[in-house]
């Protein structure tokens, strides 16, 4: 069986606790204010009822201890003892016993600690520092011989205070009496005793004072004679009654009246009757009447006091001393009602009433149903107006009553931040670093459940601030920094949140550090780090086991604490940010809902269902319609200003028709978890509202997807979407989605190196457009003429390179004519012969490299014999500085782009689209339109810029009469519709460009492992030269050339619809290359 | 007093003490209490000490992606508790719902669960003596879901095994 000290433990453990603070933190204001009697008066006064508490549960050594400190304090408070650090620091220690101890009974074994080591060093401690002591203790006693039994009689010495008191009490016609009590010799603990007296006369009366004090009791010589000031309106056998306890050997009462002596007020104290324990007991025993027991006067101590007369004319003097007294004990008073005002309830009984008040509120507003039916039979209007009245002044209450309920769950953090005082004070005395802790905003309030759990997190932050975050004074000193630390911890609400911050002045985080740190640990690669925003750089700190620590402390180190901190904030639903200044300090804020139990949320609506979305996972609301959808892979998604959302129907997560037609605009909520966001279509948005939240799990169990139940005003209840799940569930999807990416791109490589190896279908058929186009020729420069050439060139060559593959591809081309989705699957399916699955990238990419290069070299030499001249674009290359092995590598990337456009524009358009060989070229900048076609034919340009690590412009061009036709075919018309750009027109261009950019921008991304992404296209309805212009102007080039990705798309009758440029900027161009190898190699 | 009167209160004394001896009876567990319904044409008894109360046809809330048995979830005075269609549990066609269909809301494992049953028939009270084993020759209803069959004077009564018709493990191989 667990350890127990009986019905009283759970009081005794609460009130340690309590005591335990306050001592700690009294200790800490005395070790900065050694001379605030006030504070060690405080801090006695805890001790002191430690002790007294310990002793009554019968934990007798922890008594013990207690005791000794009283000690030590007492010699502090009679100041014959200094306060010094030693002592301090003893105290301190003592304290955290006592808090083991209470740890070990609070969780139920039998506390073994050995206290006595403890003992024997404050025993050491006080004769070591003890000053000759002053006797006028011992003078304010006298000495009363009793048969046998000698006592030490403490006088009554009565200050201003006490005797306004009993002043006022006489003139209110109470009486007044002087009660000495006489414990027994055999009585253990005297003091206990004394305090029993003390208590049980308090209760027929004002005890005006004490002698010894109540707090000088502890201290057992003293206590075998207690003397107590009473006032009250009982007569004296009943004082009698409530001195007598078994124990006590005598008792002795003097009534105290008011005498004018000299027109001085004066207290003039009769004969004391005296009684003896034996008569006491027999009275005590009731059967005697108690006129029949009588007193027998003594006249041992007889005399009339009328001490008062001399002591009156001080008391003037005495009124600053007094006033302050009469203002501790104002202090005294007031935290004493504080206390008693304050009630412990378990936070399941709130829970409780929460519900019950819910429920009322709820059963409240069936009234305004019935009201409504009542209004529409009645012909008693004053009545239904009154029954109107009566109903929302209920409501009122009721809700009232909600949100009363629903504060009481609040609590201030003050007490969680006090907390931390003692801990940063024992840090910095550790790191022998001098810190200040500064406390703000204590009386923010909190939901219970994260205070609570706030004090770990807490607990780490300050450890790394003291630690990591403050140098040490010397240093500080040198950095021309005040040479004390700040810690700042504060708590404060804006809006529906609460923020709590723990700053620092110190060294602040060094970011270069984590850079390093991160790329040690893998987490990142330096490219990537350089493109990262310092504050995701920050947030490497909560990565498990992450420290930039040189050394290990015991204290922090090890990378676990903060990584505790993310996980307790993001339990709470909060969230934490880092400031910092490398030199001038850090702040860490953590912010958190203001209350767990009520969440703000976004009603949507699937039909007549009604779901909720919590307001924190959402990060916007739009309107869609259905043609902003393309579906990639049989996942829906739309491009929200220039990135690509995955969409989720939730009508299709729930199971339920959508309400809405084919041509409504959707509602889509775009919410998010972590970095991931998806967009939720609903059927109608309904609003915001505050709903509590109740398990499933209570009476069910989880469901996926749903997050919990609310029950809302009418009674029915809402279900609460879990994002996160839904989040999930959709990545995973999405996971399986692109390993199928993977391998068709794979398949598409192996495609590629198929179309390279038919010599005649594509490029054939693409020189030949370009023959047949009449103005291609016309104008065509030298460069035009090289590539033209270059075309036929390859068309020759390539035919000795194409025997191992061409015939099954050939096997496969017819196969491409159907539509494209279905080939697409098809591919998927159907087992090629030779491509033996999904071959891994890197070996298609040597195929690549290896057809590229046997192609590339042929067509050097054909150009060497045919023109005479070295390859054009050599020189060029090298004046961007760029070696053609690097032009050969962004090829590679670029077919892979290419591949991913036709793909997605045959999906879009619903056509097999077909396209050539991206070609990357360098050429003169001026010759870019010669080479795209025909210069002086009015175009359509749609320009996307690439932004991130690499910037550079995606062109999707088409000539006029193409870019109607693609424009007829998006929207489903009939061939030869359009005649004019007009704003749909554009809209559907700009969508096209943005899903083609798109796929060619994330293979870039995906092989360079660059952060790049496609910004919103613009759109140029002119002539190409013009065109070309606006892309020209928009770079800023430096360069005379530039570098020109250029595919052509083919429809399935070989009709040329448009080209994709991809116009780098060179600097970019070297870095994708860069980094493309880095990536290979580290494959 | 005449004969008649002396019959009288003899037959009170004997109800009174049969009904004491009943009382003791259901105290030491030999006569069990069922509350009962009926689903095509078969009553079935639920233990009156797991019923926690009977409501009318509330407002119901479809919960997604749960079994199809699983109706929804209700509203008891702030309890979200889900409810079984017990037809649909025991595998006949869905019904109506009428004026007669009622949720019968049990407690087992601390949980609250509905059970919407068609009606609710009357309160049987049945030894124990009289309780046979489960045996397979009731028609559609899975063997795992019935704790007993009830003899009474003159029909049966097919006694439910409340931890096992919602809990909930078989569920998943169901679904």
């Amino acid at each position: 069986m667990a350890f127990s000290l009986g019905e009283y433990q759970d009081i005794f453990l609460e009130e340690a606790d309590e005591q335990l603070q306050e001592l700690n933190q009294n200790l800490l204001e005395l070790e900065k204010n050694p001379e605030n009697l006030e504070i060690i008066n405080n801090i006695f006064r805890a001790a002191h009822s430690l002790k007294s508490s310990a002793a009554f549960v019968g934990l007798n050594e922890l008594s013990d201890l207690a005791h000794m400190m009283e000690n030590l304090l007492q010699g502090i408070r009679d100041g014959s003892m200094g306060i010094t650090p030693e002592i301090i620091d003893i105290i301190f220690k003592c304290f955290d016993e006592i808090h083991n101890v209470i740890d070990t009974i609070a969780s139920g074994e039998k506390p073994e600690q050995d206290l006595q080591w403890l003992i024997d060093d404050i025993k050491a401690i006080c004769e070591k520092s003890t000053k000759p002591k002053k006797e006028d203790r011992k003078a304010a006693r006298e000495i009363v011989t009793d048969g046998p039994h000698q006592y030490e009689v403490p006088k009554t010495l009565l200050d201003a205070d006490a005797r306004k008191k009993i002043k006022h009490g006489l003139d209110h016609g109470k009486s007044c009496c002087e009660v000495t009590v006489f414990i027994d010799d055999k009585a253990q603990m005297k003091w206990v005793k004394a305090q029993l007296v003390v208590n049980n006369l308090g209760k027929i009366g004002e005890i005006v004072a004490t002698f010894p004090s109540m707090e000088d009791m502890g201290d057992d010589g003293m206590n075998n004679v207690v003397k107590i000031v009473l006032l009250t309106d009982q007569p004296g056998e009943d004082v009698r009654r409530a001195a007598n306890i078994d124990l006590i050997h005598r008792i002795d009462i003097r009534t105290i009246r008011l005498s004018k002596k000299d027109g001085k007020l004066m207290l003039q104290f009769s004969d004391s009757e005296t009684f003896y324990g034996d008569q006491l007991l027999a009275e005590g025993g009731g059967s005697a009447a108690a006129g029949a027991v009588r007193g027998e006067t003594e006249t041992a101590g007889i005399k009339e006091e009328i001490e008062d007369a001399a002591e009156d004319e001080e008391e003037e003097e005495e009124g600053a001393e007094a006033d302050h007294a009469v203002k501790g004990a104002d202090k005294d008073a007031k935290k004493k009602v504080a206390m008693l005002k304050t009630v412990k309830v378990s936070i399941d009984k709130l829970d409780l009433l929460l519900n019950n008040v819910g429920e009322l509120v709820i059963a409240n507003s069936g009234f305004f149903k019935l009201y409504e039916e009542m209004r529409k039979i009645s012909e008693e209007k004053s009545i239904i107006n009154e029954f109107k009245s009566r109903m929302e002044q209920m409501s009122r209450i009721a809700k009232d009553l909600q949100s009363g309920i629903m504060k009481t769950r609040m609590v201030p953090i003050g007490q969680v931040f006090t907390r931390f005082r003692r801990l940063v004070r024992d840090l910095a005395k550790e790191f022998n670093k001098d810190v200040e802790l500064i406390i703000k905003g204590e009386d923010t309030e909190l939901d219970k459940k994260v205070i609570d759990s706030i004090g770990e997190p807490l607990l780490h932050l300050l450890r790394n601030a003291v630690d990591h975050g403050i140098e040490t004074a010397a240093e500080r000193k040198k950095l021309g920094k005040s040479e004390t630390a700040h810690i700042t911890m504060n708590a404060y609400q804006s809006g529906n949140q609460i923020f709590v911050d723990v700053s620092d002045d110190g060294r602040g985080l060094n970011l270069e550090q984590i850079k390093r740190k991160a790329v040690a640990m893998g987490l990142a690669t330096p490219e990537m780090i350089s493109s990262m925003d310092d504050q995701d750089i920050y947030n490497y700190i909560f990565t498990p086991g992450f420290s930039t620590a040189e050394k290990i402390t015991d204290i922090s180190g090890r990378g676990v604490g903060m990584n505790v901190v993310k996980e307790i904030v993001s339990e709470l639903n909060g969230s934490v940010s880092i400031e910092t200044e490398l030199g001038m300090g850090t702040r860490f804020v953590l912010s958190f809902p203001i209350t767990l139990a009520i969440i703000p949320a976004i009603m949507v609506k699937v039909r007549n269902e009604m779901y909720a979305i919590p307001l924190t996972d959402v990060i916007e609301t739009i309107k869609i319609s259905q043609s902003d959808i393309t579906t990639i892979e049989g996942h829906e998604v739309i491009n929200l200003r220039g990135e690509i959302l995955s969409l989720l129907r939730l009508s299709r997560f729930i199971n339920l028709e959508s309400a809405l037609g084919p041509d409504d605009k959707m509602p889509v909520v775009v919410v998010g978890f972590g970095s991931r966001k998806i967009g939720l279509i609903v059927d109608y948005l309904e609003g915001k509202l505050e709903i509590v939240i109740k398990s499933l799990e209570q009476n069910y169990k989880t469901v996926e997807g749903l997050a919990g139940a609310s029950i809302l005003g009418d009674g029915s209840i809402c279900l609460i979407l879990d994002i996160s799940s839904m989040i999930n569930k959709v990545i995973l999807e999405q996971d399986r989605v692109s390993k199928y990416d993977r391998r068709k791109i794979a398949e598409a490589d192996v495609e590629e190196v198929e179309d390279e190896d038919m010599p005649v279908k594509e490029p054939a058929g693409r020189a030949a457009v370009r023959e047949t186009a009449p103005a291609a020729g016309a104008k065509a420069g030298a460069g035009a003429t090289v590539s033209s050439e270059a075309r036929t060139a390859e068309a020759k060559k390539q035919t000795p390179a194409e025997s191992k593959t061409s015939e099954p591809a050939s096997r496969i081309a017819p196969e491409k004519k159907p539509d494209n989705i279905v080939r697409v699957f098809a591919d998927q399916e159907a087992p090629r012969p030779q491509a033996k699955a999904p071959e891994p990238d890197a070996k298609i990419e040597q195929r690549v490299h290896k057809a590229l290069d046997e192609f590339r070299e042929e067509l050097r030499e054909s150009i060497k014999t045919t023109a005479g001249t070295g390859f054009p674009s050599d020189h060029m290359a090298d004046s961007i500085s760029l070696t053609r092995d690097e032009l050969r590598e962004f090829q590679l990337v670029a077919n892979i782009g290419a591949a991913n456009a036709a793909e997605s524009l045959s999906k879009i358009l619903n056509k097999q689209i077909d396209l050539s060989i991206p070609e990357v070229t360098v050429m003169p900048i001026e010759q870019i339109p010669k080479h795209i076609g025909d210069i002086d034919s009015i175009y359509m340009g749609i320009m996307m810029p690439i932004l991130g690590d690499t910037r550079g412009t995606v062109l999707f061009i088409f000539k006029e009469n193409s870019g109607f036709e693609v424009i007829d075919l998006l929207y489903g018309l009939a061939s030869k519709t359009t005649h004019e750009f007009n704003e749909d027109g554009q809209s559907a261009l700009q969508e096209l460009t943005n899903i083609v950019g798109s796929s060619v921008i994330n293979v870039i991304a995906e092989k360079s492992n660059l952060v790049i992404r496609a910004g919103l296209p613009t759109i140029v309805h002119d002539y190409l030269q013009s065109v070309i212009d606006s892309i020209l102007v928009l770079h800023n080039m430096l360069s005379d050339y530039a570098v020109i990705m250029d595919t052509a798309f083919f429809f399935e009758n070989d009709k040329i619809i448009g080209n994709l440029l991809l116009l780098p900027e060179a600097d970019s161009l070297k870095i994708i290359v860069e980094r493309m190898r880095t990536n290979v190699g580290s494959n | 007093m005449d004969l008649n009167e002396l019959m009288d209160k003899q037959e009170e004394l004997k109800v009174r003490i049969s009904g004491e001896e009943e009382e003791e009876l259901i105290a030491e567990g030999s006569i069990i209490q069922l509350v009962s319904f009926v689903l095509e044409d078969v009553e079935y008894g639920v233990d009156i000490l797991a019923v926690h109360e009977i409501l009318r046809f509330p407002e119901i809330t479809r919960l997604p992606n749960t079994p199809d048995f699983i109706k929804g979830v209700i509203n008891l005075r702030g309890n979200v508790i889900p409810v079984v269609d017990v037809r649909k549990r025991f595998g006949f066609s869905r019904a109506k719902v009428t004026d007669l269909t009622r949720i019968i809301v049990i407690e087992t494992n601390d949980k609250l669960t509905g059970l919407m049953v068609d009606n609710v028939h009357q309160v049987v009270r049945i030894s124990r003596n009289n309780v046979d084993p489960p045996s397979e020759l009731i028609e559609g209803v899975s063997e795992e879901y019935i704790w007993g069959i009830g003899r009474l004077k003159d029909r049966l009564i097919v006694i439910l095994n409340l931890s096992n018709i919602l809990f909930l493990e078989e569920d998943e191989e169901r679904a």
